[in-house]
């Protein structure tokens, strides 16, 4: 089920989140549980079975591994559920993948169905194996609180990836107050409007733009890759926005996951700002395992290629996702080559200019799958053939310019930091809550007239 | 952010959310959208299989998004609310000047429009009698006043004109767009609120095709005029700007002449035949054009007590059912077939049997450029 939904926002949630305080403190947990699987199985009901094994399996792991004193015993446990939780990830994910780029395309009849949120749930569990398996979060005993984590809809399907631990203290008691649920509401819709009327018209520009007959122009292009950006960004922030919401409706914490990435000065700032779970799972669980800095230049250089590599191909699976990850390997590796103190010396604007410029062609990497149409965009971007912009390209860059403003006041912290200083006067506090219900009118618009489709073609 | 009555606020927004769904379930639910042409969705029907092939959950969310409480109005907020942001400048309809929603931009394939006028030219070769093309350019290539001020160029000139070198000799070339742009009203030749062209529009069309078969058309005094107000066509169903004002559609007939029209569907239904053209029964809907022939059909076959022994047969698209009540001064019968749903034979089959003198081309330059049912012509 998606959380930008008539279904979800209007049937689901109102019947949970009354069902979750009808029920008494220690049912709330098991019903949320049952929350969790029906908001999965919506419209697969096929992938419960694999979530609800991949959850029992590694649980039961778990207190294999806090039982057992002797390392032998501990690490086979441990390497059983790396080699299940990735290997179904392999399995799923990249079986289509592997077989293409090896020319074995040919043998998969049809790509074999993803489950829902497989890339999240996988590196949250494989987190909490690892922490039992180093002793730093205890095993969970009990079956229940361990499954609402796995499977906790707020973020089970397109994060943050929040580790046990964050969640273990929580899940045994946490406080459900108005303020945290009056505040769960905003954020649900805050997130709700950036998906539903930011990110959704940016992917409508970006399309617009890459499509035109004539093409864009090089400042279509860079136009084109503007709206990606950001549609990516109001998309994926959106979904974080919501799901800290919709935890926040229940009681939960759940981490920030976008600290304002488009205000980053640098590169490493950037990742430091985007998807923060996720680069911090990758430092835990993957970067420092392999050593990280500590041996040596030549081997960290080997370990940061091996890390963004992979955090290119978590992002998809095929090979632009994996260049886009190495772009990121080369832009940091030469930051910090150049040295912090350097770069600090140019101008902050400039600074910022240049860092979004590099994000902002590194998304088209991520945006174009097909090597020769990336090939043909990131000419437009660089050369005049195609002119500096297009008729069409001007018209579609007209029209969209007041939302354009819009967008980038959004992203950027300034704004949000005036309304901030003034979170005690009473226009804000009587504005928010009325800004928020605005939102959810015009979401709520939006996505009624996506399902309006005047069946009008055979009256031509 | 710290609220002063957190409760109140969590409360409000709880409130909202139940409330919609309550008023999904109080309010009645009907069972065809008048706007969308189309039956909405039946209620689920909850079954294992449903459950495990999904198709269940496809259900109920088509159902709760087609029943959903003031559906209508969260479509029209939306479209004006694109409006005000400015994106409807590119959108599917691009509202313009005093009430005029425009259909966007053909999309030209590149393809469509010459696999269509090879077809059409090989077909009028092998043709011994006069074959007649007639390409109707959109509104807005012709009413370029009221297009507002940011918008998508309109090609349909440069498309017409790429259609006119690929005709041959053979092909007789109604020079519609020249003889619309050069008009003094121009928007009197089209609907505000639909695609198609208005009476006085198809009367324009005809007089050009008299001109075009050096013969004197009816001037516009033998016509009657009766003016039917609220006709809310496509382009506004399409648009969800529920506020624009309705199109008047004008019904012109000449009281000397009289006609039957008979209505053949290629399905299998009986034929309907009536006195007259205009099926005055659909002036009952918003959407009034059916009035002419009564839509879309395979075969209309129109009889008439005209001063003429011709037999003529156009090859058609809607565009044509306006322009009927003209024809049919000038030919004893008309058949009007319409390649969508005409699928029993070939037209040149059916010329074999039923003979026409002449051979009438009548399209949109959209079905031109996009439709691909031509090639049951030969």
């Amino acid at each position: 089920m998606s959380f930008a939904s008539l279904v979800f926002l209007f049937f689901f949630l109102p019947v949970v989140l009354v069902g979750y305080y009808r029920f008494p403190r220690r049912w709330r947990n098991p019903f949320l549980l049952a929350a969790n699987l029906v908001f999965y199985g919506w419209g697969e009901p096929w992938f419960l079975p694999v979530i609800l094994l991949t959850a029992l399996a590694n649980w039961q792991i778990g207190r294999l591994i806090a039982r057992s004193a002797e390392p032998r015993v501990r690490r086979f446990w441990l390497g059983a559920a790396l080699v299940l939780d990735f290997g179904l990830l392999a399995v799923f994910k990249y079986t289509a993948f592997v077989l293409d780029s090896i020319g074995l395309g040919r043998l998969l009849a049809s790509p074999l169905p993803l489950p829902l949120g497989i890339s999240f749930y996988t590196f949250q569990v494989v987190s909490y194996v690892v922490d039992v398996y180093r002793n730093s979060a205890p095993a969970e005993h009990r079956f229940v609180p361990f499954a609402t984590y796995m499977t906790f809809f707020p973020q089970l399907i397109a994060g943050p990836i929040v580790r046990y631990d964050e969640l273990q203290g929580q899940l045994a008691a946490r406080e459900e107050t108005w303020q945290k649920i009056a505040n769960g509401f905003c954020l649900l819709l805050v997130g709700l409007g950036k998906k539903m009327l930011l990110a959704n018209p940016m992917g409508q520009l970006w399309d617009g733009l890459r499509t035109l007959p004539d093409g864009p122009g090089l400042v279509g292009a860079w136009l084109g890759a503007a709206a990606f950006t950001l549609q990516i960004y109001f998309d994926f922030s959106g979904y974080s926005d919501m799901a800290r919401g919709l935890g926040a409706l229940f009681g939960f914490e759940i981490p920030v996951n976008f600290r304002y990435p488009y205000a980053a000065c640098s590169i490493k700032d950037f990742w430091r700002r985007w998807h923060i779970t996720l680069s911090r799972w990758f430092r835990d669980y993957g970067y420092i395992p392999l050593g990280g800095s500590r041996r040596g230049a030549a081997r960290t250089v080997v370990n940061l290629f091996v890390v963004w590599a992979l955090t290119g191909l978590w992002h998809g699976a095929a090979w632009n996702y994996v260049l886009w990850g190495l772009y990121y390997f080369a832009l940091l590796l030469i930051e910090r080559q150049l040295g912090e103190e350097r770069l600090a010396r140019l101008p902050r604007a400039l600074r910022h200019i240049l860092t979004m410029a590099l994000v902002m062609l590194g998304w088209v990497l991520f945006a174009i799958e097909d090597f020769g149409a990336l090939g043909a965009y990131l000419r437009t971007m660089f050369s005049l053939s195609g002119g500096l912009l297009s008729r069409q390209a001007a018209v579609w860059a007209l029209s969209y310019l007041p939302l354009l403003v819009v967008a980038i006041l959004v992203c950027l912290p300034a704004a949000a930091r005036l309304v901030q200083a003034r979170e005690h006067t009473r226009l804000v506090r009587w504005g928010a809550p009325v800004c928020c219900l605005l939102l959810l009118a015009a979401s709520t618009a939006a996505l009624v007239a996506q399902s309006y489709n005047p069946f009008l073609y055979f009256r031509f | 952010m710290q609220f002063k009555h957190p409760r109140a606020v969590a409360l409000l927004f709880c409130e909202v959310l139940v409330g919609m769904q309550a008023a999904f379930w109080l309010l009645p639910h009907d069972s065809f959208s008048e706007n969308e042409k189309r039956v909405l969705a039946q209620p689920p029907v909850v079954s294992a299989a449903a459950v495990a092939d999904g198709s269940l959950f496809r259900q109920i969310e088509s159902y709760v998004a087609d029943h959903f409480a003031g559906r209508d109005g969260w479509v029209g907020a939306n479209a004006y609310l694109t409006q005000a942001e400015g994106r409807g400048a590119v959108g599917e309809i691009v509202r313009g000047r005093d009430g005029w929603l425009f259909p966007a931009p053909l999309q030209d394939d590149g393809k469509t429009l010459e696999d269509n006028m090879q077809v059409i030219t090989a077909f009028a070769e092998a043709q011994e009698v006069p074959v007649y093309l007639m390409a109707v350019p959109g509104a807005g290539a012709v009413v370029e006043d009221e297009l507002p001020k940011v918008h998508l160029d309109y090609p349909d000139a440069d498309l017409l004109e790429r259609a006119r070198r690929m005709a041959g000799d053979s092909l007789r070339w109604v020079d519609v767009i020249g003889d619309f742009r050069a008009a003094d009203a121009p928007e009197t030749l089209y609907y505000r609120t639909d695609h198609h062209w208005t009476s006085a529009g198809a009367y324009r069309a005809y007089s050009l095709l008299m001109q075009e078969r050096n013969a004197a058309s009816v001037p516009p005094e033998v016509f009657d005029v009766e003016r039917v107000p609220d006709f809310y066509g496509t382009s506004y169903s399409k648009s969800g700007l529920w506020l624009t004002p309705p199109d008047e559609i004008e019904l012109w007939t000449d009281p000397e002449l009289h006609t039957t029209t008979t209505v053949y569907d290629g399905d299998g239904r009986a034929p309907v035949t009536q006195q007259g053209m205009l099926f005055y029964q659909y002036l009952e809907q918003a959407d009034k054009y059916p009035v002419f022939l009564s839509g879309n059909h395979a075969r209309v076959h129109i009889e008439t007590d005209a001063q003429s022994d011709k037999r003529l047969l156009v090859i058609k698209d809607s565009y044509a059912h306006a322009l009927a009540p003209f024809l049919a001064e000038e030919y004893r019968t008309i058949d009007l077939i319409d390649l969508r749903y005409f699928k029993r034979q070939t037209i040149s089959d059916w010329l074999r049997e039923n003979p026409a003198d002449e051979i009438l081309f009548v399209y949109g330059l959209s079905s031109l450029t996009q439709d691909k049912n031509l090639q049951w012509l030969a």
